[in-house]
């Protein structure tokens, strides 16, 4: 049976196979862990790639290729047991060997990997066994299947090291995971099939990704059943879905918040006191309320988060606090606005124009900061150019935009002064320090401790205005059945769901 | 035979400076841009040093000229490096064309058609002035068309697809097979697509003006005059010289066209090489945009050796102006 | 006067009164129905939507009519040459016409206003390289057909100079009014251009300046419960363009 197992991917499914649609803005060019860049890919990795470990609806870590870790007393290397009852899509079957390739062919810097950096917490991976693999690490670390998330490639589907993102695997990709690709359709959509050799059963025959470019047109096909799946509803048609017996809508929270970051490298903007007093002329509340629900944030976590210290409080806007900080800061404020120098102050911001709202949000801001004397202005970059401007030139003295975390919430490069994403140029000792100890710890109650001291330091250092994180919404079919919703990865759980 | 050579050699020097000058233009424009394909990948800083030698990036706008226009010359692209990540670029285009063309060629043509007979219809080239109605009818329906293509395509898909759902669930009709738009593969969407395209993306208004001025002039020609005051068959005559002009302005639409096939590929999601240009621009694809480029360059300098050897073979005046 | 330059001018009337697009942000009152004191409601961030309306027509307005002087100077000397001199000229610039042509004008003028920066100039300058092709084509097509007629033949055998019959019996008396035409088309291309980009992707005239296209995608993407929001720019933008965009029928 195992040997028939690929053939059966070659079958038409039977006639009343259920096929579960959902939309992406943009459809996957590939599907490849190792080179995926946009979160569709992500999406559609995860329906046909497994990792070691994974996420219980609890958001726990839970064994998904491994059965199990053995950390060494040093906790400077481990053991992972492998499942011995795991094929590939093509039939072949699983092995230490794929774990330690799929490894080095990470580490490898001629692979050139968009996801590199989710290993390079390992320094060695050696083979003990067919099922065995021993993991040596950096540095101490005290719970490595929390980072043992990334997808497990088929050796014996490449050849020698590095990979090359033009490899023909990127659109032949063989997983272990519930579906295995069926094709990429000429319209762009992609057909995934039920693996029917899964470990357990499997309750949607088909997915189809399907191309919707419009986010106008997206929450309409799922009216229209067009649609089964809507990985996220925009703010918009909320009202619209909530009160249609054929959609059920499923809230997630993601580890997202909003920011309007400082460059504290420009002058004034070095002076925590002058972006403290910028803050204090921002009315975060009225920015949110056109954009959506959410929860504002005081410091670089959402409030679910572990993390967050409660104990931080939002701040509220203080025109009267503000102007004393500008003033003694050597700014005067005129008739109309405020200078330094005899000059206006005037500020440019650049956003990210693809972030959905962020019109609203920095139109919002103009015409606060201009009431309260401040010029603002706005470019409305794409992803290319703000990245140039944002992470190459360092170019700009406001930035609007959002960071995303997945499961581990790490923060150390957009804060630690040698942080790789650390773009409005932040540096404290004391923050960095404990960024150091957050990291090197293995204890989770002291990592608990550190960061939240850390978001206390931030907090009252405001390098960044930390806005909000936003609700969000996936929108089913009623007849889609036993939903979880992945916060990040959305497809995690779909294997339990049903359409029969 | 001299000056048949002497055509052909012109054409063929503006089929190479068409050619070369697609790819200067493109390359320039992406040179100018801020941000570069490897800025479109999320760790791009860690990767910059190895991808710019690999991707060919690392040198200004005359170090990738001088690398592009020899590979052009030998119809080698090279790779996709973000929208189709690996996939080649020649065979990538060229399959986004040819599904481009379903929807171009037909719009062309019914442009082309209606152009003409709306244009006879409100009298142009006519002996004798028409109704003012007929003019006026002409006119409005033109005027409908200077919708821009973005807002017709909304309108359309969103005005088909909500009035098919009311029907649906007043329990009118059944479900139709290419229900709901974008998403169907059905030979409705590409109608609707075709029919967006000809009319809303002012193809319809170019044409009808151009296609007025042929007829107002091949009227005015002294042999048509004659051939009226003979009384002879006049729609074969002006088919025979409407031929020329007819195809002259078929590949002279096609900027319009290919503008508005952006939009119409997007909102009917029906991908070809008009999104595929669009998306290579967003994800600063620079070989698959100078792929593209070069593809609609031979395509439109193609078609527009086509309207003049039809020209020439029709029209002796042509024959005499190449001397 | 031609009655299609009407709306322009009541339009270029409006967009001459001063209109401040922060101080009308009024988050306050979002998506208000029409009254007395906010003749078309309001947007969703409480924006009066007449006033945008009249503003916006100084989004294309002004950027078209640079494209216009682009394209036109440019077009009408390139194709002066290629009309007249044909052959080897000729093939030359139809060559560099036919590049242009290859990118899409939608694209071209993404490009350039991505590398010039969005603004007015940026949409003129890509606007008007993206009307180029039309100006030369159209104006070295007239007078490839002009330069070897009877009163240019006379003109010569009176002892005209080569110049003065270019510049003034081709150019002025017989090709000016294709120029203009092809001027009050440009315009409304800039128009279907804007509206075009700020729909793609937010790359048309960027807020808070007020322009039919960003006021059409800011009401759509919003969900604004005031349907003015959107019909009123689309009407301006239907009404200018069967203004700009001449009609098919003459005789």
């Amino acid at each position: 049976m195992r040997a028939l197992s690929p053939l059966l991917l070659l079958l038409p499914l039977a006639a009343h196979a259920e096929n579960l649609r959902y939309a992406e803005d943009v459809a996957p060019a590939l599907i490849h862990p190792l080179y995926g860049s946009t979160m569709a890919e992500a999406r559609a990795n995860e329906l046909a790639f497994e990792g070691l470990y994974t996420d219980n609806v609890e958001l726990a870590t839970t064994p998904a290729l491994a059965l199990s870790t053995e950390l060494a007393a040093d906790k400077l290397s481990a053991l992972v047991t492998l499942r011995s009852d795991v094929h590939w899509h093509d039939g072949q079957p699983f092995t230490s060997a794929d774990v330690v390739f799929t490894i080095k062919a990470m580490l490898d810097r001629g692979t050139a990997s968009t996801e590199g950096g989710r290993v390079a917490w390992i320094r060695d991976a050696v083979a003990v066994d067919e099922h065995t693999v021993n993991l040596t690490f950096v540095r101490a670390e005290g719970r490595p299947e929390d980072k043992l998330y990334f997808k497990i490639l088929p050796k014996h589907a490449f050849g020698a090291l590095p990979l090359k993102r033009t490899d023909a695997f990127r659109t032949k990709p063989i997983g272990t995971g519930p579906w295995a690709l069926s094709q990429f359709n000429e319209d762009n959509s992609i057909t995934f099939n039920k693996w029917t050799s899964w470990r357990n059963p499997v309750g949607v025959d088909q997915i189809t990704l399907r191309e919707v470019a419009d986010k106008n047109y997206q929450a309409k096909l799922v009216l229209y059943e067009s649609l089964e799946a809507l990985v996220r509803v925009l703010p918009r048609d909320l009202a619209i879905l909530q009160n249609n017996r054929k959609v059920e809508l499923y809230p997630y929270q993601t580890n997202s918040w909003w920011y309007l970051g400082y460059n504290n490298k420009r002058p004034g903007l070095s002076n925590p006191a002058v972006r403290r007093a910028l803050s204090g002329l921002v009315d975060v509340d009225s920015l949110l309320a056109p954009v959506g629900t959410g929860a504002r944030i005081s410091g670089p976590f959402v409030p679910s988060s572990p993390y967050y210290n409660h104990d931080v409080a939002l701040p509220e806007p203080d025109a009267d606090a503000s102007e004393k900080a500008l003033t003694a800061a050597g700014y005067s404020r005129g008739e109309e606005t405020w200078t330094q120098g005899g000059k206006p102050v005037v500020l440019t911001a650049v956003a990210h124009q693809s972030l959905e709202s962020v019109q609203e949000v920095a139109i919002n801001l103009q015409s606060q900061l201009q009431t309260a004397g401040i010029r603002l202005e706005v470019q409305f970059l794409d992803e290319a150019a703000w990245k140039q401007r944002v992470w190459r030139d360092h170019d700009y003295d406001l930035m609007l935009s959002q960071w995303s975390f997945d499961r581990n919430e790490d923060i150390r490069e957009q804060f630690h002064t040698n942080g790789s994403r650390n773009f409005v140029s932040y540096s404290n000792p004391a923050v960095d320090a404990l960024l150091d100890k957050a990291r090197d710890s293995t204890d989770p109650y002291v990592r608990k401790a550190a960061l939240r001291d850390v978001h206390r330091l931030i907090a009252g250092d405001q390098p960044m205005c930390f806005l909000w994180t936003l609700d969000s919404y996936a929108a089913m079919a009623v007849k889609v059945r036993n939903v979880v919703v992945h916060p990040f990865y959305f497809f995690t759980f779909a294997p339990q769901w049903s359409m029969k | 035979m001299r000056l048949l050579l002497r055509a052909l050699a012109l054409r063929a020097l503006t089929f190479v400076a068409t050619t070369a000058g697609a790819v200067l233009v493109v390359t320039a424009l992406f040179s100018a841009v801020p941000g570069d394909a490897i800025d479109a990948l999320p760790n791009g800083p860690e990767l910059r040093s190895q991808l710019e030698a690999e991707w060919g990036l690392a040198g200004g706008f005359g170090e990738r000229l001088a690398d592009a226009l020899p590979r052009a010359a030998r119809l080698d692209f090279g790779h996709s490096l973000t929208v189709s990540p690996g996939a080649p670029v020649l065979p990538l285009a060229a399959s986004a064309a040819g599904r481009s063309a379903a929807l171009l060629l037909p719009a062309a043509a019914l442009a082309l058609l209606a152009g003409f007979l709306g244009a006879a219809f409100a009298g142009d080239g006519a002996e004798r002035p028409v109704g003012a109605w007929r003019r006026l009818l002409v006119r409005a329906v033109a005027a409908l068309s200077a919708v821009p293509a973005v807002l017709a395509a909304l309108a359309v898909v969103n005005g088909v697809n909500a009035g098919t759902w009311s029907l649906m669930e007043a329990g009118r009709v059944e479900r139709p097979a290419w229900f709901a738009l974008p998403e169907s593969d059905h030979a409705v969407r590409s109608a609707l697509a075709v029919l967006v395209l000809a009319g809303a993306s002012a193809s319809l208004l170019w044409m009808l003006r151009r296609a007025g001025d042929s007829l107002t002039q091949l009227g005015q020609e002294t042999f048509v005059v004659a051939e009226r005051a003979r009384g002879g068959p006049l729609v074969p005559l002006y088919l025979r010289h409407l031929a020329a002009p007819a195809a002259r302005l078929g590949a002279a639409q096609a900027p319009a066209l290919l503008s508005a096939l952006i939009v119409v590929e997007r909102a009917f999601g029906m991908p070809g090489a008009g999104s595929l240009f669009w998306e290579s621009c967003g994800l600063r694809d620079w070989p698959l945009a100078v792929g593209l480029a070069v593809v609609a360059a031979v395509t439109a300098t193609s078609a527009r050796f086509v309207a003049d050897a039809v020209a020439v073979i029709v029209d002796p005046r042509e024959r005499e102006a190449l001397s | 006067m031609n009655v299609r330059v009407v709306p322009l001018l009541l339009l270029a009337a409006g967009a001459a009164l001063p209109y401040a697009p922060l101080a009308d942000v009024n988050a306050a009152a979002p998506d208000l129905p029409a009254s007395l004191s906010r003749l078309l409601g309001t947007d969703h961030l409480g924006r009066d939507v007449f006033r945008r309306v009249l503003a916006g027509a100084r989004a294309f307005l002004i950027p078209g009519v640079g494209a216009a002087v682009i394209a036109g100077g440019l077009g009408v000397g390139l194709g002066a040459l290629a009309g007249w001199f044909g052959g080897l000229v000729e093939g030359v610039v139809t060559g560099c016409m036919g590049a242009l042509r290859a990118v899409p004008p939608l694209v071209l003028a993404l490009l350039v206003m991505m590398a010039t920066g969005a603004g007015p100039a940026g949409l003129a300058l890509g606007a008007g390289l993206a009307a180029l092709p039309a100006f030369t084509e159209g104006v070295a097509d007239r007078l490839g057909a002009l330069r070897r007629a009877e009163f240019v033949v006379a003109a010569r055998a009176h002892g005209i100079s080569d110049a003065r019959i270019l510049v003034w019996h081709l150019l002025w008396v017989n090709t000016r009014a294709l120029v203009l035409r092809e001027a009050l088309a440009t315009v409304g291309q800039v128009l279907v251009l804007e509206v075009t980009l700020s729909y793609l992707g937010h790359f048309g005239v960027q807020e808070p300046t007020p322009s039919w296209g960003n006021m059409i995608d800011h009401a759509l993407r919003t969900g604004c419960a005031n349907p003015l929001a959107w019909v009123a720019p689309v009407a301006a933008v239907l009404v200018t363009l069967s203004a700009t965009v001449p009609g098919g029928v003459r005789r």
